[in-house]
């Protein structure tokens, strides 16, 4: 049995110990075994507006450089000169055609090919001038670009496996040719926890209630009381590879937030009309719904509360994380929708918002606590084990996680959890246009 | 007492359609890393040669100054002929090895209409104008220009428009028409000539930071001439 996770299928219950967020020994092994080998989101294309648009970003602990070259293809590098190592570019966001190093000149473009470096006749004609280093791999999914530093990884498409109809589901929601934008703007804060409590608590149904409270008690005053066929109505599923979906039904998503004014819901609703004559009725009715979605192991997207959250994860020591977020919208959306888009981005998703201030503190807290592993060794992730149907409130979610990275982390398989199918409302598929007419 | 050593340009014309344009060049030895054509205001030729074209040669590029306004009165002058004599005097600069995205143009004043207009009709590096007033270089009842060169548009903040808006939206719709990257900003309580150092201490800091930004944005993007050694690596690495 590993030594981080008891998946006891008897009793049952199933339990992970804490020494895995606390030992440095597990974070260096987690740098090796999962962020060396898996493919981690760096950006969105949409942030890449026009030629030579670069953002420094940093994806397992290397910086790099998410750039669209003069030629408007999608570039990932090493932010470091191969000269002599200093960052090429130290600006958050520019735009440039060439980067130069500050220290000793050296300049690429944003191809990554060498442009020039001062004194070269110093070096002999013979010199191979080397180009800007770059990731093993490099891919993208409907707008969403990841890397993969092992040059032996799958493709992004069989990696993403189960996920990719759920980032349909979001991608789909823009008519434009372009697809879903990342709106300009990023929430940016640090976490004194270990990141997998982060990624635990982005799916996790069962502590809203409780821990955000606030919120709750003021959307009952704004809206009366709570339909709670939104926790009850949901499902779990575990989408391969590690990743998981929590998901629910349109009673979820019409329950939270501001309410909108009758222009801005018949937009809404003309929206989702045009949608499911392209791709299904049953289609835009899941699309109309919320879901959870982490991508193993660090990219998060919460399609919840009047928008879509794109939430980078990335660890930085075994009790330290800096996360980003990100509002995905359809750009075609008029000022209202947008409006209320932001609000709720800033209001409910913000470093200062009704949620992850206290999502940061109950995190923190856990971490705090950790110190006494010792005593009290194991956390318990047992929920919904021994129903045959389980829901959000449940912990299926953070079992498939656990179990992928325990698998990664230590070579133990330990089988999947066998639960009831899910119900039509859940599963309905994207049909295309063609099909869609077909079947009238 | 001054002690810096400044190269007196060469002056010289260039023929365009009948017309002459005042040049004043400052050429640089070794492989410069690139080019700048300036366009001066009327009568600030050599003015403009000796202060911009002495400090583009301290971060390696050779310039040359044009004095458009001497061949044909700016005012009034169609977009056409203003955009023909800057492309004359482009290929002027490239008579020298430069291609157009080795060259940066940089306009001053009314002849800023000119470096905008560049950078919506020629594959040039990059292009800057500084100039008082926004209509100076886009006059509101001018044809739009869309740059497709990276533009940097830098003016003094209109006294009659504190928020500055015009410039605001002028900056939102020339953004959203260009397919490349654009910037614009306006300098508050300055005047005319801000992009020129002054003690008044506003102007001073405008003319400082109005500098660093025309540098900056060329160096970011005008492409650096290779060396010797660097076109033969080049060859050897197409050829295998």
């Amino acid at each position: 049995m590993s030594i981080y996770v008891d998946d006891d299928r008897t009793m049952p219950r199933f339990r992970v110990n804490r020494n895995a967020m606390t030992d440095p020994e597990v974070y260096a092994a987690e740098q090796k075994a999962i962020f060396d080998k898996c493919w981690l989101y760096v950006g969105h294309e949409s942030e890449l507006r026009k030629p030579n648009d670069i953002k420094t970003r940093n994806v397992a602990g290397r910086p790099v450089i998410f750039a669209r070259d003069a030629k408007g293809k999608v570039q990932v590098w090493i932010n470091s000169c191969p000269h002599r190592g200093a960052m090429l570019c130290r600006d958050k966001t520019t735009n440039a055609r060439f980067l130069t190093c500050f220290y000793h000149g050296w300049s690429f473009s944003t191809a990554g090919d060498m442009v020039s470096m001062p004194g070269d006749a110093s070096y002999g004609e013979n010199f191979e001038r080397p180009n800007l280093a770059k990731p093993a791999k490099i891919d993208s999914y409907r707008g969403f670009v990841f890397v993969n530093f092992d040059p032996d990884a799958v493709s992004l498409e069989s990696y993403l496996a189960g996920a990719r109809e759920f980032l349909d589901l979001v991608c789909d929601q823009s008519e434009s040719e372009g697809g879903m934008e990342i709106l300009q703007g990023t929430h940016e804060y640090s976490v004194r926890a270990n990141w997998k409590l982060l990624v635990e608590n982005s799916y996790d149904g069962y502590h809203a209630v409780t821990t955000h409270q606030r919120y709750f008690e003021m959307v009952t005053a704004a809206r009366g009381p709570l339909d709670v066929s939104m926790f009850l109505d949901t499902r779990v599923l575990d989408l391969g590879n590690g990743h998981a979906v929590s998901t629910g039904t349109p009673a979820g998503g019409s329950n939270m937030g501001r309410p909108l004014s009758a222009a801005a819901q018949a937009e809404r609703e003309a929206r989702f009309q045009r949608i499911a004559a392209k791709h299904g009725e049953g289609w835009v009715t899941r699309m109309r719904g919320t879901r959870n979605l982490v991508i193993f192991p660090n990219l998060v997207v919460i399609d919840l509360v009047m928008g879509v959250v794109v939430r980078k994860i990335d660890p930085l020591a075994p009790d330290y994380m800096e996360v980003s977020g990100w509002e995905l919208a359809p750009p075609e959306e008029g000022p209202e929708l947008r409006r209320q888009r932001l609000d709720n981005f800033l209001t409910f998703w913000g470093p200062g918002g009704l949620a992850s201030p206290d999502d940061v503190e109950a995190l923190e807290t856990c971490q705090r606590s950790f110190a006494a592993r010792k005593e009290l060794e194991w956390s318990d992730i047992s929920r919904g084990m021994s129903l045959e149907r389980e829901t959000a409130n449940d912990e299926l979610q953070m079992r498939t996680f656990w179990r992928r990275w325990n698998y990664l982390i230590t070579g133990e398989q330990l089988p999947p959890e066998i639960h009831s199918p899910l119900e039509e409302n859940f599963t309905a598929p994207r049909l295309n246009r063609e099909q869609s007419v077909s079947t009238g | 007492m001054d002690n810096v050593l400044r190269i007196r340009a060469s002056l010289g014309m260039v023929n365009h359609l009948g017309a002459a344009i005042p040049v004043a060049e400052v050429g640089l030895g070794g492989v410069p890393g690139g080019a700048v054509l300036m366009l001066s205001e009327q009568g600030e030729l050599e003015a403009t040669a000796d202060e911009f074209g002495n400090r583009f040669a301290e971060f390696g590029y050779e310039s040359t100054t044009a004095d458009l306004g001497a061949a044909f009165e700016l005012t009034g002058a169609r977009d056409e002929q203003i955009t023909a004599a800057v492309g004359a005097l482009i290929e002027h600069v490239g008579r020298r090895g430069w291609s157009p995205d080795q060259i940066g143009v940089v306009g001053y004043g009314r002849a800023g209409r000119g470096s905008l207009l560049a950078a919506g009709a020629f594959p040039v590096g990059a292009a800057v104008s500084s100039a008082a007033r926004l209509d100076d270089v886009a006059p509101q009842n001018a044809p739009a220009v869309r740059p497709t060169a990276p533009w940097l548009g830098m003016f003094a903040q209109d006294p009659s428009d504190p928020g500055g808006r015009r410039v605001k939206a002028f900056a939102v719709r020339i953004d959203a028409t260009s397919p490349v990257h654009t910037t614009v900003l306006a300098y508050p309580r300055v005047t005319a000539a801000f992009y020129r150092d002054s003690r008044e201490p506003w102007e001073h800091a405008a003319s400082f930071d109005c500098w660093q930004r025309t540098l900056e944005w060329l160096n970011l993007r005008v492409a650096p001439r290779p060396t010797v050694l660097a076109w033969a690596w080049r060859e050897r690495h197409r050829a295998a």
